[in-house]
């Protein structure tokens, strides 16, 4: 399928180049901006700044966008981003299954698995059983809260600052905040996984 | 000790075959036993656009939709199975996804598209289409945008990718909206933007809120029923929500409809709430314990219980 997809992609752009509708200089700058300037570094800055300053912690949970915006952060598929933080009773989640809703100024385009079918159908129904397959399991206690982005709302998973981390600065944090533990899927690093990865 | 209460739940239709589902859910959850709801209806390979006229299974108490969108997966076991993480993935797996992606990021500004006429689009295309690929659903999207606008002739890609070329006169973009699009478009490809444009001109810019022009009519707390039909043609409301009973959780504000904006029909803004939903109201006996979800929905998909 690939390759007779690359040629009618090629042959799609040739013709929107030739009839002066599309500027592919334009097109390159796109895709390098979200191959190099958005990614879940982005996001994993706005957690280690939550987890250093409870002040902004509470005005990230309060309204995520402004929050992120503090960092330099907003653009398309991030206008209305809400923080939810898991605590020691609540473990979040986050799944679009309607399409492949996913907040990109903080996180980037999302991963394939999460615009699966799999993902998607199976996210909702069975997060229990989904997490533990992907190497996250929750004891029962825990509350699992499944966010399906249908709407504005572009969710962003705070997890729980990692033990051991006292004393460290925000540069040293950001490097624990995994893409995945901000999808709900996975748990930041630990210092010693962090030294050692 | 009494048997528990039913809730009388008025049917007022055959029509509202979740309500009466739910009404009798303690022999409902049967239908449950395989994780999800089915549907196992056959889907028109010609058109994915469904009447959506829910039928009653007497035999089992299990709904199914007519002719489900490949697009609403959420709980449909038929999608089941494993996730499969890549470590490492790059953003584009292919030179051809990026392109594409680059592209779409170009003409739907220029085309004064919105993301709901888009994903409207990737609904309507061949299942085989939409479930090929995430690029190749954007790849179909907008050629068939491009025709619909008058920028390409049917046929027109075909033609070029067999080496022929079509002469057909199409409908062009004048210099100055093309420079106008390109200003544009470089203007959002910034690694941080000045505070007060990523807090507050970009979200006005980019997204859908809009002040209401009434309250809401539900509060948080409120209990609520989706309704027991999704709108037609296009809609945010799941089908594994519809007629299910949930809680108001949240109120994000007052955005456009997408099923307005996605067909270009007028809507006032509309409240956006938050709804809670127990796992077991969801998916019955199959439901994992201590596990809820919560959707985004419009105040038109609610009703008050």
């Amino acid at each position: 399928m690939n390759d007779a997809t690359a040629a009618r992609v090629e042959a799609l752009e040739a013709l929107l180049v030739e009839k002066r509708i599309v500027d592919p200089t334009v097109v390159d700058e796109v895709i390098d901006h979200f191959e190099t300037n958005v990614g879940p570094l982005n996001g994993a800055k706005v957690i280690a700044r939550a987890w250093t300053d409870p002040g902004y912690m509470q005005r990230l949970l309060a309204d995520g966008t402004r929050a992120v915006a503090e960092l330099g952060f907003g653009g398309p598929e991030g206008h209305m981003i809400v923080a939810v933080p898991n605590t020691s009773t609540v473990h979040n989640v986050v799944v679009c299954t309607l399409c492949s809703c996913y907040p990109w100024p903080v996180l980037g385009l999302p991963p394939s698995w999460y615009k699966s079918p799999a993902y998607r159908s199976r996210m909702v129904a069975q997060p229990r059983a989904v997490l533990a397959e992907m190497g996250l399991e929750l004891p029962r206690e825990v509350l699992i809260r499944v966010w399906d982005s249908s709407a504005e709302a572009r969710y962003l998973v705070v997890p729980e600052r990692p033990s051991g981390t006292d004393g460290m600065g925000e540069a040293e944090l950001a490097r624990l905040v995994t893409r995945d533990s901000m999808i709900g899927v996975g748990q930041p690093l630990s210092p010693d996984a962090a030294r050692d990865g | 000790m009494a048997p528990p209460a039913i809730t009388a739940t008025p049917i007022a239709s055959i029509a509202e075959p979740v309500a009466s589902m739910i009404s009798t859910r303690g022999t409902a959850s049967s239908c449950h036993r395989h994780r999800g709801y089915r549907d196992d209806t056959p889907v028109s390979p010609a058109s994915n656009t469904q009447v959506f006229e829910p039928v009653l299974r007497v035999k089992t108490r299990c709904y199914r939709r007519a002719m489900a969108a490949p697009s609403d997966m959420g709980g449909r076991a038929e999608f089941f199975g494993p996730v499969i993480r890549e470590s490492d993935e790059p953003v584009f797996h292919e030179r051809w996804e990026g392109r594409v992606f680059g592209i779409s990021n170009f003409l739907l500004p220029l085309l004064g598209r919105n993301t709901d006429i888009l994903r409207f689009g990737f609904e309507q295309l061949p299942r085989e289409v939409y479930l090929s690929s995430y690029y190749r659903r954007w790849l179909g999207g907008f050629e068939k945008l491009l025709e619909g606008a008058g920028y390409l002739a049917p046929g027109e890609v075909d033609a070029r990718v067999a080496g022929r070329s079509a002469s057909a006169r199409r409908r062009r973009v004048s210099r100055a909206r093309l420079a106008g699009t390109a200003r544009l478009v470089r203007s959002l490809l910034r690694p941080t933007f000045p505070r007060w444009f990523a807090g507050q001109v970009l979200p006005r810019m980019l997204g859908t809120s809009r002040p209401a022009l009434r309250p809401g009519r539900f509060t948080i707390g409120d209990d609520v029923r989706v309704r027991g039909t999704r709108a037609q043609p296009y809609t945010r409301q799941p089908g594994y929500v519809t007629g299910k009973p949930g809680v108001i959780v949240a109120h994000l504000g007052a955005t456009l409809l997408p099923d307005a904006k996605a067909v270009g029909r007028h809507a006032l803004p509309q409240h956006l709430y938050t709804v809670a939903f127990r796992a077991a109201d969801l998916w019955g006996a199959a439901a994992e314990p201590d596990t809820e979800v919560r959707v985004d929905l419009y105040e038109s998909y609610l009703e008050a219980t």
